[in-house]
């Protein structure tokens, strides 16, 4: 938040211009952020987790995982879950093989 | 006997829809400008500038009565698209990633999308998606929740002032976009129509309140369409002013839509789209629908005077962009204006804003007018996991239990 203005103001751009729910922004400029994320994180890989039913991430997930696989050459794994210990054992193994993978 | 079927609703799919997506795609082919749209946007700016509208949501509603939704929607799973989305969605993604066999030819590329947030958060991600997939702008209106509740008279200055100042843009973004200026006085003409329009469509809601009921959910489920997608047309006066003559004649005849109507019932939500045959089903047991929510929330009144500030008005009052109670107060309504002894709660998977709260709904309808409601786990345009005998026993068990 900027300290030097308007309060009410300066917070209303602060949520206003924060970027990561994908229901305020336009892929492009979520995905914009995520890219500069991978640059600035210097990632092996990617791991795309949409909880179920929270829509707007799952309506940018395959997209993104089109862009980061196809513009940055990047590994990415798409999982979609919900907040439960069900079926645990399985994600653990998909991420699993996805590090190895990584490894190669 | 005397014929209970609609004359002006025969062969409907042929007489109008078939003939729209054929012109829409000619236009396309004569270099018009087609914008794809999303429902609760005030269509009414396109049609006074002579853009197309195309419905994605129509045209999902489409492809399930064909039975051609399913291998569409699972065709955007393999994209990637999660099940859980909402299957008119994933209906119209698929069928962009199938160029051949599709229902009416598919879906008319868009120059221009346009859609407005008050409907869902899914139109606003859905057109994204499509816009990224086009290569074409989508153009959002970005319309304040209203906890004001429905009255369109009572709504904050400031939600009618952010609306308008977008639409304004958006218009500017058009004309620059098109070459088209939006001309006043045909912008007033199609406000005009479209008022006109909305007040034949109450008429013929009206009739139903008749018993017996002279129409039904099946005809209105059809029928909705000029006041949804064309609303500010003489196609949509003319057909409801033939409507309308009709259903004064069935009610003065004493005709009604089912012989020995025992059941009135109101539908919430939508129809299955690939199974309208349920609606004969309950027919055939002496139930009628005598009104949807989906029939009353797109009439409404709009100032030709005031073009911008009366479609705000509009659609920051529709129902989908205000609070549960909204609904609630709006399916008693109906119970009570229609005499209706049992309600149809149908669920849809995936569409969380009208299913979310179904129960609340339930009690709630039960507590104001005393009607049970049926609530249904069902989906629109997906039948994967439908069950036509556990939805028709769920049917039938229901209309036993109603007074």
């Amino acid at each position: 938040v900027k300290e030097n203005g308007e309060p009410v103001r300066a917070i209303a751009e602060r949520y206003l211009h924060k970027v990561p729910c994908p229901f305020m922004y336009s892929s492009e400029e979520r995905f914009k952020h995520v890219r500069e994320m991978v640059k600035l994180f210097d990632v092996e890989g990617v791991l795309i987790f949409s909880l179920k039913s929270c829509d707007v991430h799952s309506f940018d997930a395959p997209l993104l995982a089109e862009e980061l696989r196809g513009n940055e050459g990047l590994p990415v794994l798409c999982l979609e879950w919900e907040h439960s210990l069900s079926g645990i054992a399985q994600l653990r193994t998909r991420i699993e093989a996805f590090i190895e993978m990584l490894e190669g | 006997m005397s014929e209970r079927r609609l004359e002006t609703l025969k062969s409907f799919y042929r007489n109008y829809v078939e003939p729209f997506y054929e012109t829409a795609h000619k236009a396309r082919e004569e270099g018009k400008l087609v914008a794809w749209v999303a429902s609760t946007f005030p269509v009414e700016i396109l049609l006074a500038m002579d853009i197309i509208p195309v419905w994605p949501e129509n045209y999902a509603s489409l492809c399930a009565a064909r039975r051609g939704s399913v291998p569409l929607c699972e065709l955007a799973e393999r994209k990637g698209f999660s099940k859980d989305l909402c299957s008119y969605a994933r209906c119209v993604l698929g069928s962009l990633f199938d160029g051949e066999n599709l229902p009416e030819g598919g879906i008319p590329k868009p120059d221009v999308l346009v859609a407005s947030t008050c409907a869902c958060d899914t139109h606003l991600k859905w057109f994204q998606v499509a816009s990224r997939i086009f290569k074409k702008p989508l153009l959002l209106l970005d319309v304040p929740y209203n906890v004001e509740g429905a009255n369109p008279e009572n709504l904050k200055d400031y939600y009618i002032q952010h609306y308008v100042y977008q639409l304004e843009d958006l218009v500017c973004i058009l004309e620059k976009h098109s070459g088209i200026k939006l001309d006043g006085d045909k912008l007033r003409k199609t406000l005009e129509l479209s008022n006109r329009a909305s007040e034949l469509w109450l008429e013929i809601q009206s009739y139903r309140k008749n018993i017996p009921a002279p129409m039904g959910a099946r005809e209105a489920f059809s029928a909705v369409y000029f006041i949804l997608c064309v609303p500010g047309t003489e196609q949509a006066v003319d057909f409801y002013e033939r409507l309308c003559n009709e259903l004064e004649q069935k009610v003065k005849q004493g005709v009604g839509v089912v012989e020995n109507e025992k059941y009135r019932l109101v539908w919430d939500n939508l129809p299955l789209w690939f199974n309208l045959q349920i609606f004969q089903y309950l027919r055939s047991l002496g139930a009628v629908v005598v009104a949807e929510t989906f029939s009353h929330v797109w009439a409404r009144s709009l100032d030709p005077s005031k073009p911008y500030e009366s479609l705000a008005r509009k659609h920051l009052s529709n129902m989908s962009n205000c609070t549960i109670e909204r609904r609630i107060e709006l399916i008693a309504g109906l119970v009570k204006d229609f005499r209706a002894n049992g309600v149809i709660l149908p669920t849809n998977w995936g569409c969380r804003m009208m299913t979310i709260g179904e129960t609340i709904v339930k009690k709630k309808i039960q507590e104001m007018t005393g009607v049970s409601s049926l609530i249904l786990d069902v989906d629109s345009t997906d039948w994967r996991n439908y069950d036509e005998y556990r939805v028709k026993t769920k049917l039938e068990t229901f209309l036993k239990t109603l007074k």
